[in-house]
């Protein structure tokens, strides 16, 4: 499954860092860690699944371990959510095989 | 708010957090406060097309919302196609609106909508003391469309109430209103602007009545101001908001013909940072000279050395400048009574006339 911005939430890079907005609170969130900004940058640049997203090279700073823990805590969060309707990529390639 | 996000935004973002859009001076209502001194319909204002591009430019530079306004924005024909098509592209909608158009069939219809919210302006708590400042039967407009919303179903519109001398004195009635309809009260500032400048003198609460609706709001974190008290927030805990003037740091306001102002209101000539038609609207908000300013603004130099600077940074930009006062002096209503010099130099021929379809009414104050 792909991970998708949640439909409450909307987000964008600021020079300082990330902004999120809360649809539902109308909350206003302030990104700072530049694991979060990656993170957010890559999910909102397409679809891709927790393993392409650990795996993503642009995020080689981090370690895997300390990725998937930021992920969990966006997911944990509701920023970030599994989006079901988006089918698998891997999928996609069996269907054309 | 954190200070740390604060202390960004008073140098500008990339992109507003939201904007206020006019979509129409025109209005089937003539309130006395009106801050576009709506009435008339502009033969120019932007066509369904053009507002669609702006949509778009909208989504491109990632604003979480638009508040939509006018006049009265419904009363154009493509209202559900121009607020549709920003939802449909996750651009927030929130619109204000006397409610007289939202019968059961459009109640209906915004309650089937994500990314959408509605406020609907009731300016006193009964019959009598709202229709002398927004006219006949406006009361009974707001109530109707307040009733079928809750019918269809809408989550919490809110009821948006402009402070003045009269409703101060109401704001628990107000909220029993709120209450009864599912809705959330939300609270503004008055301002001198549009035909807020005719009606300011007796419509703005006295000092006695800033301070109690100070104590007021500080217990009822519920209620929703859109951060436009920060003026009172020297008198003791800040009230929730940025408490800044976000003016061309946050927000703006494009109006019906597509010009770009400041702030909500400021549709004034001195405030006006561009036309969409003729530029960007990105390259407006980024490089204008005038929005520029106030980025680098340090705050109103008759303020900086005040105790009381970090709560409210000088105040509402737009209050001053309408009430004749210079933008380095203190807000009118300051908090600290730092105003009521520079207000007491002031004469009321300094007051300025901005009036671009004037349908003035005269207020009717209930007995």
């Amino acid at each position: 499954m792909n991970i998708a911005i949640s439909k409450e939430f909307s987000y964008r890079k600021e020079e300082f860092g990330g902004l999120f907005y809360n649809f539902n609170t109308r909350q206003l969130l302030l990104a700072k860690s530049k694991i979060t900004v990656k993170l957010m940058d890559k999910v909102a640049s397409g679809q891709w699944s927790k393993d392409e997203i650990v795996e993503d090279q642009a995020l080689d700073d981090f370690t895997p371990q300390s990725i998937q823990a930021a992920l969990d805590q966006l997911i944990e969060k509701g920023i970030l959510t599994y989006d079901n309707d988006v089918p698998l990529v891997f999928e996609a390639s069996e269907e054309k095989i | 708010m954190n200070g740390e996000l604060r202390e960004q935004m008073r140098k500008g973002l990339a992109s507003p957090i939201c904007l206020t859009w006019e979509i129409t001076y025109g209005c089937n209502l003539a309130c006395v406060h009106c801050l576009s001194s709506s009435g008339r319909r502009r033969p120019d204002e932007l066509t369904t097309e053009e507002c669609k591009a702006l949509i778009d430019r909208f989504r491109e530079m990632s604003i979480f919302y638009v508040n939509i306004g006018g006049g009265e924005p419904m009363i154009r024909r493509d209202f559900f196609e121009i607020i549709e098509y920003a939802t449909s592209n996750r651009v927030g909608v929130k619109f204000s609106t006397n409610g007289s158009r939202i019968d059961k069939e459009a109640a209906r219809r915004i309650a089937s909508m994500d990314y959408l919210d509605v406020q609907i302006s009731i300016d006193g708590y009964d019959r009598a003391s709202n229709d002398a400042i927004r006219g006949d039967g406006a009361f009974d407009m707001a109530i109707t469309a307040l009733s079928n919303l809750k019918e269809a179903g809408f989550a919490t519109p809110k009821i948006s109430v402009v402070a003045t001398r009269e409703s101060v004195e109401h704001l628990d009635e107000l909220d029993a209103i709120a209450n009864e309809y599912g809705a959330q009260l939300r609270i503004t500032r008055l301002r001198p602007s549009g035909r807020g400048i005719d009606s300011y003198s007796y419509l703005n609460p006295t000092q006695s009545q800033q301070l109690g609706l100070y104590e007021w709001l500080s217990g009822r974190s519920d209620v929703l101001t859109g951060d436009s008290f920060f003026h009172l927030s020297p008198l003791g805990e800040p009230l929730d908001g940025l408490n800044i003037c976000g003016a061309g740091r946050v927000v703006c306001l494009i109006d019906p013909v597509g010009d770009v102002y400041a702030c909500p209101f400021t549709i004034d000539e001195n405030f006006k940072a561009g036309n969409i038609r003729g530029q960007d609207f990105e390259t407006i908000w980024q490089e204008s000279p005038l929005f520029q300013s106030f980025r680098e603004s340090e705050g109103p130099t008759s303020c900086t050395s005040c105790s009381a600077f970090a709560s409210c940074n000088g105040g509402c930009m737009a209050t001053k400048y309408f009430t004749g006062l210079s933008l380095d002096d203190p807000d009118p209503d300051c908090a600290k009574g730092h105003g009521a010099n520079s207000v007491n130099l002031r004469s009321e021929a300094t007051l300025i006339s901005i009036n671009r379809s004037p349908r003035r009414r005269e207020l009717t104050l209930k007995s």
